[in-house]
């Protein structure tokens, strides 16, 4: 009867374990890791010259460098706090970093459109200029001796 | 009469050629500018804390925080990612274009320009010692591919500390 007691106890101590170590597992906080600051300013720096290939390549990244601006600034001003607020400050940062550098794809596609809209236009700025000028060169007289003839047309000579 | 005519009739095509073809440089010089950017630049000043070329701090109390502004160019014709290091020096310490100067670093501040903008930065700075002649030193330094590099570009303010 003892023995029976001894496991019973024994069987219920080691179910409690069990669940223990089960719920505990499952309690455990996921923490993300916070970036540090050099590892953030290096990304910055990445970014940067990815965003700036994107520029040479035709985009306008005013928006991507007044992104990069403000995570340069919650980088800086993390160095000056501690604890939770500098954590969110530089996790801020990391995500701001993230969305630039996901964004640039599409800013160079831009870039490149614009681009090639802009060859279109200076070459049709300047075919149009040439054709103009060939145009005045053989229609101008023409149109303005039919005008003029036009204008006279109601005129009676006189002889005298 | 003949040649009355046709003298009437280049002076005609010169006039409208020429409107056309000052109509058509002025179109394709609107296209086409800032597109080159022929004397590339940066600019680094020092505006005092009315955010003027005056007022700037000469007399600071020691401990005391005092504010200035720096203002930032870039004509470079790019995007620019520009660091201004902040250095606390005294009268012989030396500083020009060719090499960065070995005072003391007291701060750093980062900023990223586009091309053809300027931003106005403002620092905040405090002297823990008494000094007589001291030289603020700011040296903007540009960040690329090969990480930070000396612009040679240089400003400084004269201060005494009391």
């Amino acid at each position: 009867m003892a023995t029976h007691k001894g496991i019973g106890a024994c069987g219920a101590l080691m179910v409690a374990l069990l669940l223990f170590l089960v719920l505990g597992s499952t309690a455990v906080p996921c923490v993300r890791a916070t970036p540090d600051e050099a590892a953030l300013r290096a990304a910055v720096q990445s970014t940067f010259a990815q965003v700036l290939s994107a520029e040479q390549d035709g985009a306008n990244v005013t928006n991507a460098a007044a992104k990069l601006n403000t995570a340069l600034g919650l980088i800086e001003n993390a160095a000056t706090e501690s604890g939770t607020v500098r954590d969110e400050m530089l996790a801020s940062a990391e995500s701001i970093l993230a969305e630039v550098s996901a964004s640039i794809p599409a800013l160079k596609s831009e870039g490149e459109q614009a681009l090639f809209w802009g060859n279109v236009t200076l070459l049709s700025e300047i075919a149009l200029t040439a054709m103009g000028l060939i145009f005045a060169y053989i229609l101008v007289p023409l149109i303005y001796w039919r005008l003029w003839l036009r204008s006279k047309r109601d005129w009676k000579l006189q002889a005298k | 009469m003949e040649a009355t005519g046709k003298m009437m009739d280049d002076e005609l095509r010169l006039v409208v050629m020429g409107i056309i073809l000052a109509a058509g440089v002025l179109a394709i010089s609107q296209t086409t500018v800032g597109q080159f950017q022929f004397e590339p630049f940066s600019t680094i000043s020092i505006l005092g804390s009315n955010m003027t070329l005056d007022n700037y701090p000469q007399n600071v109390t020691v401990n005391q925080t005092n504010r200035l502004y720096i203002y930032l160019d870039n004509q470079e014709g790019h995007l620019s990612y520009y660091e201004v290091r902040m250095k606390l020096g005294n009268s012989s310490t030396a500083t020009g274009p060719d090499s960065p100067s070995q005072a003391e670093q007291i701060g750093t501040i980062s900023a990223i320009v586009p091309s053809g903008n300027h931003t106005l930065i403002p620092v905040d700075f405090r002297i823990d010692a008494t000094a007589t002649n001291a030289k603020l030193i700011f040296e903007l330094w540009v960040i690329d591919s090969n990480g930070p590099h000396y612009s040679g570009k240089w400003n400084q303010l004269w201060i005494n500390a009391t």
